[in-house]
């Protein structure tokens, strides 16, 4: 058996985030060994891949890969899963049901999902893909999105966010352009010392949550129009020196083009709508600038909000809940509001952590099936090029055999609501002045917790190769709270307690801690809020304390 | 001498991708190791396969590791190892992982299943690990630019 034998070398599209690299793997004839090869030639990533790609024979064969349909904790098979669900009232009571969608799905399987909902009469139809980069379908008029080409020939970049952390491939090309001159620049803007912020000619500290405000000074500065979003006070607010703001602005003006890269995360922003409008804002309308937003997925909009269904869920307007995609609700333990719903059915890849009494239908992979996928350098046909895993059902399939078990017949055919939306740059400016209003009147004097913020670094992905259970904080704080090194300490969030390392480091200024989000226990110590503009569920930084045996 | 992995420091953006492809390769156990300057100063270590006398060779009591005449590379017999964690004590990069999770150490050797060259090179995501011969390297002069003359520099 020869593993690199090139007849069982399959290619396709990495699922794992919107960069769409070009992946190859061989495996051996009975599906079990798995080895991710390099040999991509295309122009998006030349073979070169991050933890996540590597991760792609793991997770494939993954031993948590669920094979099952589960109810109540209990393996059942598919037709007395699919049956169990179909005898719920859900014809005769449209009103009381959701369906959310969130990653791992093809644009074939959403308009699937938008058939079904049309079917049933539902109109909760929501995203549940709750990551903030989910807010980069929000967009001004005249920003123009970036292209490999641009990437290669800027002279300047604005990177936002721990765009290496995130992204690592696109590494290569900014770095690229960086060093093809001496006079070219990176200019960083973030709330925490990363890796992508030690590239920078100059790293823009801000406080956390205060980058939108720090995107919108640079645009202050180089157009002098903005009235209300004075830079002096923005500076104040942000923390960052006003002569700093103004080189920065000083050397954009000197170097076109740029390109400006934002990336988000989980439990960075407390105001994702306002960062992914302030950044796009700073491209729009400037001569010799692009925008590109990462992240790890995108999917499109739905009818309503998901707070619209959770603040329906809580006044018990909604009992049944169906998802579909891979991630939610395991990905977001906070939601505890789920618990009172009488019937929740989602699909998943991987067995949960937490059992629940759920019905929980195992699902495919992209790899797993054919259709058409959302990347940033445009629309992407993929091919099955691996059956799903025993047992498990593309979502497809499992909404073909919902509609039989319904007695539904063919399919309808409603678009998917997946276009951007335009917000003029007047009301995104009038936003940014509210926030500026309120930053300046909150002040932080709290002394005995600490600021949590996330990180969400490739490495970590699902939990594969990093694990993550480490809280990292200042040295001053350490002395402060009287913590000690490398020693588990309670981190007692607003609503759960949890064991967690302490670590130091100066990634962080005094006041804030650090936790990695793409572990799933983390992430219960964020607590939810309710985004006005747009009605969506978002997770900003929250206060914790920390407290140490002996 | 046969080639060797080289490292741009210029272009080390610290994603452990090096770390992650020899994981899913090796049974999730990492043969490159990486060591932490400074939050922003990241470096792999992979293993320097040196010639024609390696101090984790000679330091083997059971010659489990032994130097290949054809291109000196240093290979160890995995099934042979009784993990005395000699070769980790003697390595002087510290390159070599003093955790044995299958109680034997483990060691590069340079992906020798793989024509193409070490997985970890093939899957850095900037291209900052290179699989070089000593001319080459001489020749393209990596790590020259300002950022890799004084890794410190990149502490904003």
């Amino acid at each position: 058996m020869n593993l690199n034998s090139s007849n069982r070398l399959k290619s396709s599209i990495c699922p794992f985030c919107l960069y769409g690299c070009e992946l190859a793997f061989t495996y051996d004839e009975n599906y079990l060994v798995f080895n991710v090869e390099y040999a991509g030639q295309g122009e998006v990533n030349q073979g070169r891949l991050c933890p996540r790609g590597n991760a792609v024979g793991i997770v494939l064969n993954h031993k948590r890969r669920l094979a099952y349909p589960l109810y109540n904790n209990k393996e059942v098979d598919w037709d007395k899963a699919l049956s169990e669900i179909a005898a719920r009232p859900l014809r005769q009571n449209s009103e009381a049901i959701a369906i959310t969608f969130d990653r791992n799905l093809t644009e074939e399987e959403t308009g699937l999902i938008y058939d079904f909902a049309e079917r049933l009469g539902v109109e909760n139809l929501a995203c549940s893909y709750l990551e903030p980069e989910s807010y980069f379908v929000y967009s001004v008029e005249d920003c123009l999105d970036a292209e490999l080409a641009d990437i290669e020939n800027a002279k300047a970049f604005v990177l936002i966010g721990d765009v290496f952390g995130q992204t690592p491939v696109i590494a290569k090309p900014i770095l690229n352009a960086r060093y093809a001159h001496r006079d070219h620049r990176i200019f960083v803007i973030d709330s925490i010392l990363t890796r992508t912020a030690g590239f920078a000619d100059r790293f823009l500290h801000c406080q956390p949550g205060s980058e939108p405000l720090v995107v919108l000074a640079l645009k202050s500065l180089l157009t002098r129009e903005i009235k209300g979003l004075a830079p002096e006070q923005i500076a104040e607010v942000s923390g960052i020196k006003l002569t700093l703001l103004e080189e920065v602005a000083n050397s954009l003006t000197k170097l076109k083009p740029i390109v400006v890269v934002c990336t988000m995360s989980f439990g960075r922003n407390d105001n994702p709508y306002l960062l992914s409008l302030a950044s796009k804002s700073l491209v729009a309308k400037s001569d010799g600038m692009k925008f590109l937003g990462l992240g790890e997925a995108r999917s499109g909009l739905g009818k309503v909000g998901f707070g619209q269904i959770l603040s329906a869920i809580r006044e018990g307007k909604i009992k049944v809940l169906l998802n579909f995609g891979t991630d939610f609700p395991f990905l977001y333990p906070q939601l505890r509001d789920l618990a009172e719903l009488e019937t929740m059915i989602a699909t998943a890849v991987f067995r949960p952590n937490q059992l629940a009494p759920y019905f929980i239908l195992p699902t495919a992979l992209n790899l797993e099936k054919n259709g058409t996928i959302n990347t940033l350098w445009g629309k992407v046909k993929i091919n099955k090029i691996l059956e799903p895993i025993s047992g498990s059902k593309t979502i497809s399939e499992i909404i073909t055999l919902l509609n039989q078990k319904l007695n539904f017949t063919a399919k309808i055919g409603t678009k998917t609501k997946n276009h951007e939306v335009i917000i003029p740059l007047k009301q995104v400016y009038e936003l940014a002045r509210e926030f500026l209003n309120t930053k300046s009147q909150t002040e932080s004097s709290e002394t005995d917790s600490l600021l949590l913020v996330g990180e969400k670094p490739a490495i970590g992905f699902w939990n594969i190769f990093d694990k993550e259970d480490v809280i990292k904080i200042n040295l001053q704080d350490l002395q402060r709270f009287n913590l000690k090194q490398n020693e588990p300490a309670k981190v007692i969030g607003p609503a759960v307690e949890l064991e967690l390392l302490v670590k130091t480091t100066n990634q962080v200024p005094p006041g804030i801690a650090l936790v990695g989000v793409n572990r799933i226990e983390n992430r219960q110590l964020f607590t939810t809020a309710i985004d006005k503009a747009t009605n969506n569920v978002i997770f900003p930084p929250t206060r914790v304390r920390l407290w140490q045996k002996g | 001498m046969a080639k060797r992995i080289v490292l741009d420091l210029d272009y080390c953006i610290g994603c452990r991708s090096c770390e992650s492809a020899c994981r899913a390769r090796f049974a999730d156990e990492a043969r490159i190791r990486y060591g932490e300057v400074a939050p922003t100063v990241f470096l792999p270590l992979a293993c320097r396969h040196c010639y024609p006398d390696p101090l984790c060779a000679k330091a083997c009591p059971f010659d489990v590791i032994r130097v290949d005449e054809k291109n000196g590379i240093s290979i160890q017999s995995s099934f042979h190892c009784v993990g005395c964690k000699s070769c980790i004590l003697a390595c002087p990069f510290g390159v070599l992982d003093e955790n044995l999770l299958r109680r034997i150490s483990q060691k590069c050797n340079l992906c020798q299943d793989r024509e193409e060259g070490p997985r970890c090179v093939a899957s850095c995501a900037t291209g900052a690990l290179k699989f070089l011969t000593e001319k080459e390297y001489e020749k393209k002069r990596v790590a020259v630019r300002f950022i890799s003359r004084s890794p410190f520099w990149r502490r904003v």
